[in-house]
């Protein structure tokens, strides 16, 4: 399908939808669908960041296809938020990554880089090494940690607020609206709570009819999983640079305690994700755009498993799982802008718009 | 698919709500049970599919917003047939309704909770979570974890009957035909809405225009067998729950998303370009089931609703773009309608409606016609501010009330005297024992659960 196809055909169903209503219950699509009577191209963008693909709504629908009306929600709004984060995407708009093979060949070649450059002077120590502390904590040279880090993250930061800012002009936001603090506390509760992973009380079929509280489980903990592994880095660094402790850090400190279920969480609920799409257990499609996401996610997640396992029992390998961690860690924030990863921007952008309209 | 048993406890005929509730109350009480459903699977269900909502007798809760005595039920029941009904099963179906949301809450069914405060809760009906399809969904998954076996695509054709007991059951089935023998069966195939052929019987011709908005599969095969073996039958054929819908709604299963509620916003004429009946007689929810018949009525079952931009927003918009034109005569031509003639209409309606009223669409207003029949008695606005706007409308069937009769254990009667030992019926097909003329939302439901429970239970002797 074309761009202006999937918002021809998205406005199509939305007109049926709109006078049958029968999927109010499930989530904030359905109401706010309710507010307006036709569907422009702001309209439609909205409607498809505020689903989070649950899929009840497929499968309590008496119009899906054999029926001539072919309803299919979550399948058209799929189409609409791929074609959100490709149109978005700056800089370079329409570039999103559908091949887990580009996210992965960036890791390793970042790996490979780091382990050619720094193996004279850092990785051969390790293999005679007995164990790791103060003065072999870091693999590669710090200022290029803390300073590349601190690049990836702004360029994470000014790309995503460009496209924010973008999207939320196009789906006809106030920019005054932005500071609407009693809004915001609001989308963000959404946010935290998952709420709209709850189906109404049913959860959601997925991965297919039925699937209760599965979705809402694995999203929470690769959700929680994240924010927990980005404290523990900047609580590090806090540690190091301001409070002069150097790394590294007691297993029982409250960072190691953090990256680690932040670690575990994210490999979790990602292998789960994965598992179910690998068995095919994913009933009707599985976007093609989750998946190398997923993927670098989960590498990301486990790969920082195993350098916390190599500095603590494998010290002799442990030069080579920092250069790899590092790799995917590097891939995984330069591909922000162009991943499924920015999904969260664009849903939690339609939360305050959700909570802005329906405001009392 | 075939069954895997020579011999079944149950077999139940339908999977829609009245079949699905038979099936778990018997599988519940150890019944082996195979449910016969007609349709492929992704049909299955029936009309089920296009409900939402059960009428219950309740107190308070957290669904409803406020409490709906038995007494006030059963009047309901007994206004809207204007007291023709059988007050010994109206009274069982609503004492027995109480107890039907805890029911269908332990069978999976999930309820809607209300939006935003409590504005979009309705007093007397429950609004189970994602509608019909939701909740038959919920039934066949409970079923299939009780063992209940299902037969999608499968046609009874015949009851072998001997004197007051059935025996076995003829079922047509992936191009055979097979044979199979059961203690008991339950009946639960609808009514015969989509059987063209039969309602033009009642209604001559004009059921060809008649567009049918629940499931193709209810074409009254099992009614015809009942008639073979001799069950009695209650209600008026002719009698039908009729809406007025979009005519250029699907021969079939348009569901919910056909209807029109432009209606009371406008004026209504018929092919001749003429007004009928007062478009403003009194509430919409009440009226909108009257609409139906009075399309059905009228010179080729097709009429028109014509209202002006003032009003557009005031209801739920179709599904199908409207007829549109800045111009009354351009809009009769694009809908077939004699241009002067419909400018006359309009322009007899304008002129007698009243000048100084304050328009309400949410209640019974003042603004209102005078000195022209028929009367338009709330909400006449004149038709004057372009663009101007038409919706085609025809009869819209939903289901009918003509069925077998049956006894307080959902036993068939007999034509001859006494009931057959072991046939049950439930919902649609029985529906004529309680509703016999008018409408009651949500109470189909209520029917076919009370009954398909009973009748699943009595069959394996619960």
């Amino acid at each position: 399908m074309g761009d202006s196809d999937i918002f021809k055909e998205a406005e199509r169903q939305f007109t049926i939808c709109n006078s049958c209503r029968y999927c109010e219950g499930y989530c904030a699509v359905w109401p706010a669908m309710e507010l307006r009577r036709f569907f422009g191209y702001g309209d439609l963008l909205y409607l498809a960041n505020l689903c989070h693909d649950c899929r009840d709504c497929y499968y309590a629908c008496p119009y899906t296809a054999p029926h001539e009306f072919a309803i299919d929600i979550p399948r058209i709004l799929m189409e609409l938020r791929r074609y959100t984060y490709s149109r978005y995407s700056w800089p370079f708009r329409g570039s999103i990554v559908s091949r887990p093979l580009v996210l992965i060949g960036l890791a390793l070649a970042v790996s490979l880089a780091l382990i050619l450059l720094y193996l004279p002077q850092y990785m051969g120590a390790y293999m005679y090494g007995s164990s790791i502390g103060v003065d072999n904590y870091y693999a590669v040279p710090r200022d290029l940690l803390v300073y590349g880090g601190l690049g990836l993250g702004l360029w994470a930061i000014v790309s995503i607020s460009v496209s924010a800012l973008r999207f939320w002009r196009d789906v006809g936001g106030r920019y005054i609206d932005l500071l609407n603090a009693r809004a915001w506390l609001q989308a963000l509760r959404d946010l935290f709570t998952h709420r709209w992973f709850r189906g109404g009380g049913y959860g959601c079929d997925y991965p297919g009819e039925g699937g209760g509280f599965r979705r809402m489980a694995i999203h929470m903990a690769s959700f929680y999983g994240f924010i927990l592994t980005f404290i523990a880095t900047v609580l590090a660094y806090i540690h190091e640079e301001h409070l002069g402790v150097p790394p590294p850090y007691q297993v029982t400190s409250p960072i190691v305690l953090s990256g680690l279920a932040g670690g575990l969480l994210i490999s979790w609920g990602t292998s789960v994700a994965l598992y179910y799409r690998f068995r095919g257990l994913v009933d009707r499609f599985f976007d093609r755009i989750d998946y190398p996401f997923l993927l670098v996610l989960n590498l990301t997640a486990l790969t920082g498993l195993l350098l916390l396992y190599s500095r603590l029992f494998l010290p002799g390998v442990y030069g080579f799982m920092f250069a790899i961690h590092m790799g995917f860690v590097v891939s995984l924030f330069i591909a922000i802008p162009y991943s499924k990863f920015v999904h969260w921007v664009y849903r939690l952008l339609s939360l305050l718009k959700y909570r802005l309209e329906t405001a009392d | 698919m075939k069954p895997t048993r020579r011999l079944y406890d149950t077999i139940v005929v339908g999977g829609g709500n009245a079949g699905l509730c038979a099936a778990i109350a018997a599988a519940e009480r150890g019944g082996r049970v195979l449910l016969v459903e007609r349709s492929p699977i992704e049909f299955r269900g029936g009309n089920t599919k296009y409900t939402r909502d059960i009428r219950v007798a309740h107190d308070r809760g957290p669904y409803v917003s406020g409490p709906y005595s038995e007494e006030e039920f059963l009047e309901d029941i007994v206004r809207v047939n204007r007291g023709d009904t059988n007050r010994d099963l109206a009274k069982l179906v609503v004492s027995r309704s109480r107890d039907l949301p805890g029911w269908m809450e332990r069978h999976g069914v999930r309820w809607q909770r209300p939006l935003r405060g409590s504005l979009h809760l309705s007093r007397t009906n429950m609004f189970f979570l994602g509608g019909g399809k939701a909740l038959l969904n919920a039934y066949y998954r409970y079923a299939s974890r009780l063992g209940v076996e299902v037969l999608y695509g499968a046609t009874l054709r015949d009851l072998v009957v001997e004197n007051d007991s059935f025996r076995e059951a003829v079922i047509d089935v992936g191009g055979r035909t097979l044979r199979v023998e059961a203690n008991s069966v339950v009946l639960a195939s609808g009514g015969f809405e989509a059987n063209i052929s039969w309602l033009k019987r009642y209604w001559g011709d004009a059921a060809e225009n008649f567009i049918v908005r629940g499931s193709r599969f209810n074409d009254g095969l099992v009614l015809e067998i009942l008639a073979r073996v001799g069950a009695r039958f209650v209600g008026d054929p002719r009698e039908a729950h009729m809406v007025a819908v979009d005519a250029r709604s699907p021969r079939y299963d348009g569901g919910i998303v056909t209807r029109v509620d432009s209606i009371p916003f406008g004026i209504v004429v018929n092919v001749h370009a003429r007004r009928f009946y007062d478009e403003g007689e009194d509430e919409w929810p009440k009226r909108y089931a009257m609409w139906g018949r009075l399309v059905a009525e009228q010179p080729g079952q097709v009429a028109y609703s014509i209202f002006d931009s003032k009003v557009v927003g005031l209801f739920i918009q179709p599904i199908y773009p409207p007829y549109t034109s800045s111009d009354l005569r351009d809009l009769a031509v694009k809908i077939g309608l004699d241009p002067d003639r419909l400018l006359k209409t309009v322009g007899e309606f304008n002129s007698s409606v009243v000048d100084d009223c304050s328009f309400r669409p949410g209640e019974l207003d003042d603004c209102r016609s005078v000195g022209i029949d028929p009367p338009k008695s709330h909400w006449a606005l004149k038709i004057d501010k372009p663009p101007f706007y038409a919706y085609p409308l025809r009869p819209g069937i939903t289901f009918t009330y003509m069925g077998v009769a049956v006894d307080k254990n959902a036993r068939v009667a007999r034509s001859s005297g006494g009931f057959f030992r072991n046939i049950y019926a439930a919902g649609e097909i029985m529906m004529g024992n309680i509703l016999r003329r008018g409408y009651l939302g949500g109470l189909g439901l209520t029917i076919g659960s009370v009954f398909g429970i009973i009748a699943g239970e009595r069959s394996v002797g619960g």
